[in-house]
């Protein structure tokens, strides 16, 4: 199935959850995630359930060094 | 009698020659238990800050903290506090590596230098055994050579050395004090200090890791240090691409600071610069600091170009020799890191001071004429070693700049100043404060000049409520939520006082900012209190580290204003608030009504009037009123 992960279409495996999306853009699990402008849990990444034409917002926060 | 450990204080008269040592009592030290703030609670007793920088009356304060040298990540840090040559302020720098441990094991928690010596001097500690030795061997010499040079003269491999190199002995207003001649107390120019006393080196025997009060409590902290690495995302990368692992991503979301902040996008250009490009390519070996398990630093290796002896580049130095520059070639940016660590330089001001000579250059506002026949351009970058070079021996153009890039925009001229990316005449290290407006915020109001290391930074809050980094967060009664980190409201200046009590109070234990922190890090508030009583059996709470903070920030805006500082001097630079011009960041800008109302609500916070000045009442509250009397 395809969604859009920060302005970009992506292809990804149907019934999918949000972990792996994360692993297949090599975010890590340490980012904020929306879907379809609902703010997730950390702890929902694992069993959030992506559909068709879903609207990801990722955000990697970057930190000082 | 106090529980809290009294402070063992050497102080060196350089002009007379003498040594002595005194004692400050637990129930003293407990109120500034070490780094730049036992360094001000001598400094502001006996210190005139209206006093030259550079002239025998400022005082050089080597500091370590009441945790320094236990076997934990992160503990081995140095600050020196002096008055700053570069910014005219108090000046407050810190470097690791494995110096620092071993000045607490030989049982100092600072050393005090006053004067100046009559021939270049390096001090010897082993214990009590303390002597000023000649230095007459090691002046004038790189760092390598000058170290190589004590360690023969001593017949001992096995001590530590800080020093200085060419640059603080010419009074580079930039230069730093060199430790392992690859770990630099860069900022604020306390090398040039150094060098003003005719103290080329300090010398310290090595000795064996402190062992906590409480050893079990103790491991429990340390037992579990690689899962707690595994388990932290963060970490794991600085340990595998060091602190410039995230400089493409900091370019690709357009806030890469680029061709002296004219731009924030550096385009495919940064990818060759990058933590992961490094790694691939000339990265030797991963080195470490004392105790500590996330091995960050950098080694590199450019077979005939770049000796390993010298460490490798961190972040800011990939930005300031790089983007800032222009110049997208990792091998030159090693060098520059190279040629800075033998002659003593900070990365940070030397890059920006480049990068702005370059802009000054494009602009016909220097000339081959002024540059002894150099072309400087951004994006060349085969002028660093020539340059550094010149400016650590202040030979020819070196001369003007090694007088950083506010005094030379003075002397060019009035069309030259806003090309001066500085606050208090101190380069801004490469966060912008567009991106970071909270870390913008702390640039302008930060006592010692731009530092990135003195708040947690903005996108931390934009995690979902029940990351860790929000939970540790709320250990300093920050519980905010943000969609972005772009705003400046009022809540956002909470977060940043928070935060700036919270990384203020590190640097006063002397803790690094990567192992020990309120969001990201290896280590979090609760893990630090515990560190205290297991460490040393100091029972203590957030709120009394959090009031430490305060009390150091406090005592720097103190001798600030007594030097003739006030909220003017608490700006960010006019271009921060002009529209990026291309990439992700095309047309963003910083809003200047913004900025100057969060340094008001700032102010209010802080308990500072509108000049910025502390109120009696923040004073007194903080155990601050003998200030008041003097």
């Amino acid at each position: 199935m395809r969604i859009v992960v920060n302005g970009e279409s992506v292809e990804t495996v149907d019934n999918a959850v949000v972990i792996q999306v994360l692993e297949q853009q090599q975010t890590g699990r340490n980012v904020a995630v929306w879907v379809n402008e609902r703010r997730l849990l950390q702890k929902e990444y694992p069993t959030f359930l992506l559909h068709e034409g879903d609207h990801l917002r990722v955000l990697k926060p970057l930190g000082g060094g | 009698m106090s529980v809290f450990p009294d402070a063992k204080i050497l102080d060196v008269n350089l002009t007379e020659g003498t040594i002595t040592t005194r004692t400050l009592p637990g129930d003293i030290y407990r109120l500034y238990p070490g780094g730049s703030t036992l360094g001000l609670y001598l400094a502001l007793q006996e210190m005139e800050p209206n006093i030259d920088p550079l002239a025998p009356e400022n005082m050089l304060i080597f500091s370590v903290s009441v945790l320094t040298g236990l076997p934990i990540s992160g503990q081995s840090r140095l600050v020196i506090t002096t008055k700053s040559p570069l910014t005219g302020t108090i000046g407050d720098s810190q470097s690791g590596g494995f110096f620092p441990a071993h000045l607490k094991i030989n049982g100092y928690d600072a050393v005090v230098f006053r004067g100046k010596a009559v021939k270049p001097v390096y001090l010897y500690i082993d214990g009590d055994d303390v002597s000023l030795r000649d230095a007459a061997g090691a002046w004038g010499k790189v760092t390598g050579e000058a170290e190589k040079v004590i360690k023969d003269e001593l017949q001992d491999e096995n001590i530590e050395i800080a020093q200085i190199g060419p640059a603080g002995e010419n009074l580079v207003k930039y230069a730093s004090v060199m430790n392992m001649s690859n770990r630099a107390n860069g900022r604020n120019g306390t090398g040039a200090v150094m060098g003003s006393k005719l103290l080329k080196a300090v010398v310290v025997k090595k000795g064996k890791a402190r062992k906590a009060a409480d050893q079990e409590s103790f491991r429990k902290l340390t037992g579990n240090v690689r899962d707690r690495i595994k388990e932290n995302e963060g970490i794991e990368a600085l340990g595998l691409f060091g602190t410039d692992g995230e400089l493409n991503a900091t370019n690709r979301d357009g806030f890469l600071a680029t061709r002296n902040f004219k731009s924030g996008h550096f385009f495919e250009k940064a990818k060759k610069i990058t933590g992961t490009t490094m790694a691939k390519t000339i990265l030797k070996e991963r080195d470490t600091c004392f105790a500590c398990a996330i091995r960050c630093k950098r080694v590199v290796e450019v077979e005939g170009k770049v000796d390993p002896f010298y460490g490798g580049p961190e972040y800011e130095t990939c930005a300031t020799f790089g983007s800032y520059c222009g110049n997208d070639s990792l091998e030159d940016i090693a060098i520059a890191n190279q040629y800075c660590n033998m002659y003593g330089v900070d990365t940070i001001s030397c890059g920006a001071t480049i990068a702005f000579a370059m802009e000054c250059f494009e602009k016909g506002l220097l000339t081959t004429k002024d540059t002894d026949g150099m072309i400087l351009k951004f994006g060349d970058g085969s002028v660093f070693k020539e340059l550094i070079e010149k400016i650590s021996l202040r030979q020819g153009f070196g001369d003007m700049m090694a007088e950083g890039s506010y005094r030379m925009a003075e002397k060019l001229g009035p069309e030259a100043i806003p090309l001066s990316i500085s606050v208090k005449k101190q380069e801004l290290p490469a966060h912008m404060p567009q991106y970071k407006p909270a870390v913008g915020l702390m640039y302008a109001v930060n006592n010692f000049g731009a530092d990135h290391q003195s708040c947690e930074h903005d996108p931390f809050l934009t995690m979902p409520p029940d990351a860790k980094e929000q939970v540790w967060l709320g250990m300093l009664g920050i519980n905010l939520l943000y969609d972005d980190q772009f705003s400046l409201d009022e809540n956002k200046v909470r977060f940043a006082t928070a935060g700036q009590r919270f990384y203020s109070m590190m640097d006063t234990l002397c803790l690094c900012q990567f192992a020990w922190g309120p969001a990201w890090q290896l280590y979090g508030p609760a893990d630090l209190v515990e560190a205290c009583s297991a460490g040393i059996g100091w029972d203590t709470s957030i709120q009394e580290l959090m009031e430490i903070g305060e009390r150091r920030i406090n005592m720097m805006r103190w001798f600030n204003v007594k030097a003739g500082f006030t909220s003017a001097d608490d700006q960010l630079p006019d271009r921060i608030f002009e529209p990026l011009p291309e990439g992700p960041s095309e047309g963003h800008q910083m809003s200047r009504e913004d900025f100057e109302k969060a340094r008001s609500t700032y102010y209010e916070q802080m308990g500072w009037d509108q000049q910025g000045c502390p109120k009696e009442t923040t004073l007194q509250r903080l155990s601050l009123g003998w200030l008041l009397e003097k």
